[in-house]
């Protein structure tokens, strides 16, 4: 049985213009991911994977070609649109976790609800089972600063989850725990690998990427290689 | 659709991250609102109480002064005589009478003379007048000592109470008191000491009424026989004010054998006064109310440059919020959410700022009043002024690019 695309690209390419130069960060990259994959897209720093990311996480447009997602045109979607999508589809997980400060770990969760017509209190409910559900039942109250990177990270993955969305996006995302806190962190995405999750991990590290049973190596803005282990 | 309570408690809690620059902000707004609250409160409480002595004034009264005042208008009515040219005899008073709907038609003289009490001299307005006058009054004037002038008086004066108590230093003077009047140096006993009214014109406190035939006399050549100074009357009860003064209007224009463009005489009625007095209370609340106006823009200023502080520090954040879902109207909203609160906030610290000067004022003897609209209106003025000043900022924060914001350090 063919199973579902998640997210198709088409010779997609980024060029900036830097002043008079034109920066050519992706040439032309094309790939599928099904629902329910494990990729990890590895290359040295420079070689257009942060650019991918964002493109991926609909943070950024390209210049040629087109990405699908869930089988929608992305190009064709308003700002708005492109908005509610990135909430709904896509679960972003940040090196540098990315949590509001201000807010405890409960509602950093529930904040990607708060866009979209979820009661309070099923919102809140929602966080919290996502909260326990990454062992950091608790913490519920704590402000990121009272956590550890670990936890932190946590809290940012109950974060990306707590929609559901279609594929999760994670940009070196045990770039800046120690390796105890990072393996337990890669434990959780095997976890969600087996529920079939999709998921997308960006790194420069090999001994994360290979823990992927697909690795899409990039450099200078192109695929060198897209193997799938046996 | 973004749920707007959640959005208000992030705002909030942006607010209270950075407590002292919020407060110093809110305190630009505050002195903006207290001072708006505190000058129009004084121009308030000053309109109104030249409203009361205008009512006090008597809303059915009339007064007919000589000459046309609608171009040269003095304030003072009656007791001033206009430049232009016109004059009211004894035979005007009974025209009037004859006129349905008018009572208590009765004229007055007014002249100017010397008044000397034991050793001391003092130049003032006398106000000859029929006795009658008092009866229809109203509280204008009361009194407080003694009695009115009466029908048989001659030689009698009834005083304000300046004179009474401040006019002539430290020697008050008192019911049976004798002033000594005119070039003549006629002697005047005094029968009566009005209450205090508060008001300082030739009408009010400083005012010294004597009956109208001794006025005449004191005035001497400078007034002919039978002339008035002015007519006061009332209008009867069920009977319209404007035109029973259309009637005498009408009756005064053929005995004078004038058209009404050359009017040689004016009438003054509590409603006039009041339109003329309105307009010059309303440019002095307009001018106190721009004064107090310009310190609310130097804090709307203020609250502007706090929220291009607010979203030049929270680039990443916005950037994170876009990435997790939130559209550009989500992240504006939430930006003039907090703006508008410390409009809001500073709208209501202000007004009571401003309410409690304007009772302190008070005390002092200003005549203040706070309105419940001056109250509503400080507020939604300067949540406004923090919706406008928080407009630009958050439309910046709105159209951050995500990938540059998350980049941001």
């Amino acid at each position: 049985m063919q199973k579902k695309e998640t997210i198709a690209l088409e010779a997609v390419s980024k060029t900036y213009s830097q002043g008079a130069v034109a920066v050519h960060a992706l040439g032309s990259i094309s790939f599928k991911v099904h629902e329910g994959e494990r990729v990890s897209i590895i290359g040295p720093s420079g070689c257009g994977k942060s650019t991918l990311l964002h493109i991926l996480g609909l943070l950024d447009v390209p210049t040629g070609g087109k990405l699908f997602l869930d089988g929608t045109d992305v190009s064709t979607l308003d700002e708005q649109q492109l908005a509610h999508f990135r909430g709904r589809k896509i679960g972003f997980i940040f090196q540098s976790f990315f949590l509001i400060p201000t807010m405890d770990a409960l509602s950093n969760v529930a904040l990607p609800m708060m866009f979209y017509d979820v009661p309070e209190h099923a919102r809140l409910h929602k966080a919290q089972l996502m909260l326990e559900r990454l062992g950091m039942g608790d913490r519920l109250h704590h402000l990121p600063s009272e956590l550890s990177g670990g936890q932190r990270q946590r809290v940012a993955i109950a974060r990306a989850l707590v929609n559901d969305p279609s594929v999760l996006l994670a940009d070196e995302p045990t770039g800046n725990l120690d390796s105890r806190s990072g393996e337990e962190v890669l434990k959780i995405f095997d976890e969600l690998s087996r529920e079939g999750k999709t998921i997308i991990i960006v790194t420069h590290d090999p001994n994360i990427a290979k823990m992927s049973p697909r690795i899409i190596r990039l450099k200078d803005g192109n695929i060198e290689s897209d193997e799938k282990k046996r | 659709m973004v749920d707007h309570k959640e959005l208000f408690s992030y705002s909030l809690g942006n607010m209270m991250r950075r407590k002292m620059r919020s407060w110093l902000t809110v305190l630009g707004i505050v002195i903006g609102i207290a001072a708006i609250v505190t000058l129009i409160s004084v121009a308030q409480g000053l309109t109104n109480s030249i409203n009361d002595q205008l009512k006090a004034f008597g809303t059915n009264a009339v007064v007919v002064v000589p000459g046309d005042i609608s171009q040269q208008l003095s304030i003072s009515g009656g007791a001033a005589r206009p430049p232009s040219t016109g004059r009211l005899f004894k035979n005007d008073v009974d025209r009037i009478k004859r006129v349905s709907g008018t009572e208590y038609v009765s004229s007055a003289l007014s002249t100017r003379a010397s008044v000397d009490f034991k050793d001391k001299q003092a130049t003032m307005g006398i106000n000859g007048v029929e006795p009658s006058i008092f009866q229809t009054a109203n509280k204008a004037l009361e009194i407080e000592q003694g009695r009115f002038l009466a029908d048989t008086d001659r030689h009698t004066a009834v005083i304000g109470n300046t004179i009474a108590y401040s006019t002539f230093g430290t020697d008050k003077v008192q019911v049976g008191s004798v002033l000594v009047i005119g070039s003549e140096n006629t002697k005047f006993r005094v029968v009566g000491v009005l209450k205090k009214s508060g008001s300082s014109g030739g009408n009010g406190d400083s005012a010294l009424y004597v009956p109208i035939e001794d006025a005449r006399e004191l005035a001497g050549s400078s007034i002919s026989k039978n002339e008035v100074s002015g007519i006061r009357f009332l209008v009867k009860d069920g009977f319209d004010v404007k035109e029973v003064v259309d009637n005498v209007n009408y009756e005064l224009l053929s005995a004078h054998h004038v058209r009404e463009e050359d009017k040689d005489f004016s009438f003054l009625t509590s409603e006039f006064l009041q339109q003329q007095v309105g307009t010059i209370t309303a440019l002095l609340t307009l001018f106190l109310g721009g004064v107090a106006g310009i310190s609310l823009i130097v804090g709307g200023v203020g609250i502007a440059n706090t929220m291009f502080m607010s979203v030049l520090e929270r680039t990443r954040e916005i950037g994170i919020l876009k990435a997790i879902g939130a559209d550009s109207r989500a992240i504006q909203e939430a930006f003039l959410i907090e703006s508008g609160m410390i409009g809001l906030f500073g709208g209501i610290v202000g007004v009571s700022i401003g309410f409690l000067f304007s009772l302190i004022a008070g005390a002092l003897g200003v005549p203040t009043a706070v309105g419940i609209e001056l109250v509503l209106f400080a507020i939604f003025f300067s949540f406004t002024i923090g919706i406008i000043s928080g407009y630009v900022p958050a439309v910046r924060a709105s159209r951050l690019p995500a990938i540059e914001a998350l980049r941001y350090e």
